[in-house]
């Protein structure tokens, strides 16, 4: 079933939680709904599931508006970030809970039940209650719970957020899978990009209740749309620097780098982006284009080695994946190799501001 | 054990052992002595049994009332925000702060045939003050905060999420409220109801002033170990007292055993 969701606003008194959002999913597509706490997906979600009604805009599954169905009327599953299992009700009882309302047979649920049991991985669990049940088998029998009446659109919000890393990361995978194998159209609400990254066919970037960018995980990463999905998709370098012409001048350093296409400006101050990974470390200047700059720390890491920087006043980390050891307070050369370039420095520091205070950057 | 943790305990024991077991057992020890023959006596009275009929059914009739619209004015207190919410959560308290003497005077007043709302009633020729509904009336106002005091922290932790999740997976609001919700809060309920039942079948101070006392009528059980006693029939009052106070142990009992099986 695919989703239509055009120009949805949602407030909250004052506060605007989702802000004229429009996009599409596909039939059978895992999309990621991707943003800092705050930002307005889960309230998106929850408009989509029929559990909070738009202020503006329609909903539409398969070209049916849904405006007027309530939540119980739209069938789709639902993955509450804190589970909202029964808490007196077992696993089972948990799972058979929508054919239970249903008035479907015994033997039929008996029979489903059995089947989606073996499908999440919970065979041997049925009979315990949510209280005796670790946060992952928790999550997979809220995820059995919203798949047994076969909805065709399952919405998950945060869904591995409360769990520990080692588990979510088991999950994660294992959704994917899962989707892969049902093929149903899901929207998935996280503000953890790798999450997005490693699982979605395509991300909505969102931000104060509006969306920044769409697209595949490598649009999103290679080609962000703007500063604030740069610096929130992935870690992020943000360097002062000053264009003149083709000249970039980085701390009083003359750096010809190659205008990348979505640079306008043509003198002033400007904001580059760069990638851990795509500032290069040499022992030497080797040409005009290198930067000097101090190593402050050295996190090694196996198949990478992260350095941290000094450059005047300015904090950068790169991602080493040769085997070249370096040394604390050694004086190296930095290369940019690919960068993005944006106009308006006061913006850049509002932008800062936001990703230090969400804890993204240092 | 330490010897400090020794002493506290042989200190705290030896306390309730005087405050509570001691009166007690001299009850049980007062009607042993007397015989059980007193027990079988006074079962034999029609006006003893009358007054425990009586004290059943005010305490049947409290829990019933007090346990839906105690219910009912939780969901409004924890799920609503309104104007004055903050006075009714108050008010709801006032039962605890107001003697109950004083509660059953106030009733006297309202429905006492010179009253405002009385004499109303009276011209319909319906009875309220010195009769069953009045004894309800006060019985009900003295229980009113148990069940709502026990269901609001409960109804506030369990939030709503489990019933968004219910209405998703297309459970109708009945549906939602037998098969989820009352579920969740029932152990706050039956705590409250418990509460109910105790105060109930122990209520006097109210009940005394709206019933008159009236044997064969409106005699409740407390009222007629009370009358027993002004009447010098000790050994009938204490063998009426130790029955409604096994009434109420075995309640009590019976709820600890409940709530020691309680699942979840």
């Amino acid at each position: 079933m695919s989703i239509s969701i055009q120009n949805v606003s949602k407030r909250f008194g004052d506060f605007v939680a989702v802000d004229g959002v429009s996009f599409e999913v596909q039939t059978g597509e895992l999309v990621a709904l991707l943003g800092p706490s705050g930002c307005g997906k889960s309230t998106l979600l929850r408009v989509i599931a029929g559990l909070e009604t738009p202020d503006t805009g329609a909903v539409i599954f398969n070209g049916v508006n849904m405006n007027d169905m309530s939540a119980r009327q739209r069938r789709v599953g639902f993955v509450f970030q804190h589970y909202a299992l029964f808490k007196h009700m077992t696993a089972e009882q948990n799972i058979a809970f929508a054919l239970t309302v249903q008035k479907r047979s015994k033997q039929e649920i008996a029979d489903r039940v059995d089947q989606i049991i073996d499908l999440v991985k919970m065979r041997g669990y049925g009979r315990h209650y949510p209280s005796q049940l670790s946060g992952g088998q928790r999550q997979r029998v809220a995820l059995a719970r919203a798949l047994a009446a076969e909805p065709a659109i399952l919405l998950l919000d945060e869904p591995f957020a409360a769990l520990d890393l080692k588990v979510r990361e088991s999950l994660v995978g294992w959704l994917r899978k899962m989707h892969d194998k049902l093929n149903v159209t899901s929207i998935f609400v996280t503000h953890d990009q790798n999450e997005a990254m490693e699982i979605s066919d395509k991300i909505i970037v969102i931000n104060k209740g509006r969306v920044e960018q769409i697209g595949a995980a490598r649009d999103v990463y290679e080609e962000p749309s703007n500063k604030f999905v740069a610096s929130f998709i992935g870690n992020i370098n943000i360097i002062d620097a000053h264009i003149d012409g083709e000249v970039i001048c980085v701390h009083g350093t003359e750096v010809r780098l190659h205008r990348s296409a979505d640079c306008d400006a043509h003198s002033g101050e400007i904001v580059l982006l760069v990638r851990p990974e795509d500032i290069g470390l040499r022992p030497e200047a080797g040409g005009p284009q290198a930067i000097p700059a101090v190593v402050t720390g050295i996190r090694y890491k196996g198949s990478v080695t992260e350095v941290n920087l000094q450059l005047a006043g300015l904090s950068l980390t790169a991602l080493e994946f040769s085997k070249h050891i370096w040394h604390m307070g050694e004086r190296v050369f930095i290369h940019i190799k690919k960068y993005n370039v944006f106009a308006a420095a006061d913006s850049h520091q509002a932008i800062r501001r936001q990703l230090e205070h969400l804890g993204y950057i240092e | 054990m330490k010897r400090g943790d020794r002493i506290l305990m042989v200190l705290v024991l030896g306390w309730i052992a005087v405050l509570v077991l001691l009166p007690l057992s001299g009850i049980v020890r007062e009607v042993w002595t007397n015989g059980l023959s007193s027990l079988v006596e006074l079962l034999r009275q029609p006006t003893a049994l009358r007054a425990f009929m009586l004290t059943f059914w005010l305490t049947l009739g409290s829990v019933v009332i007090n346990t839906i619209f105690g219910t009912m004015l939780s969901f409004i207190l924890v799920r609503h925000s309104f104007r004055g919410k903050v006075f009714l959560e108050g008010i709801i308290d006032l039962p605890f702060a107001v003697s109950p003497v004083i509660a059953g005077f106030m009733f006297i007043i309202l429905f006492g045939p010179r009253g405002w709302l009385g004499s109303w009633f009276d011209a319909q020729n319906i009875k309220i003050i010195y009769a069953f509904p009045g004894m309800l009336l006060a019985t009900l106002f003295v229980t009113f905060p148990f069940v709502v005091r026990e269901v609001v922290p409960v109804l506030r932790e369990y939030g709503i999420e489990q019933e968004e999740a219910a209405l998703v997976l297309g459970a109708s609001p009945w549906q939602t409220f037998w098969k989820v919700t009352l579920p969740s809060i029932k152990w706050g309920m039956i705590y409250g109801i418990t509460l109910t039942i105790a105060r109930a079948i122990g209520e006097f101070g109210a009940v005394i002033v709206v019933s008159g006392g009236i044997i064969n009528k409106t005699q409740t059980a407390t009222l007629l170990i009370h009358h027993k006693f002004m009447d010098f029939d000790f050994t009938g009052a204490c063998a009426a007292a130790m029955v409604l106070a096994a009434v109420s142990f075995i309640i009590l009992i019976a709820m600890q055993y409940i709530f020691s099986k309680r699942q979840v």
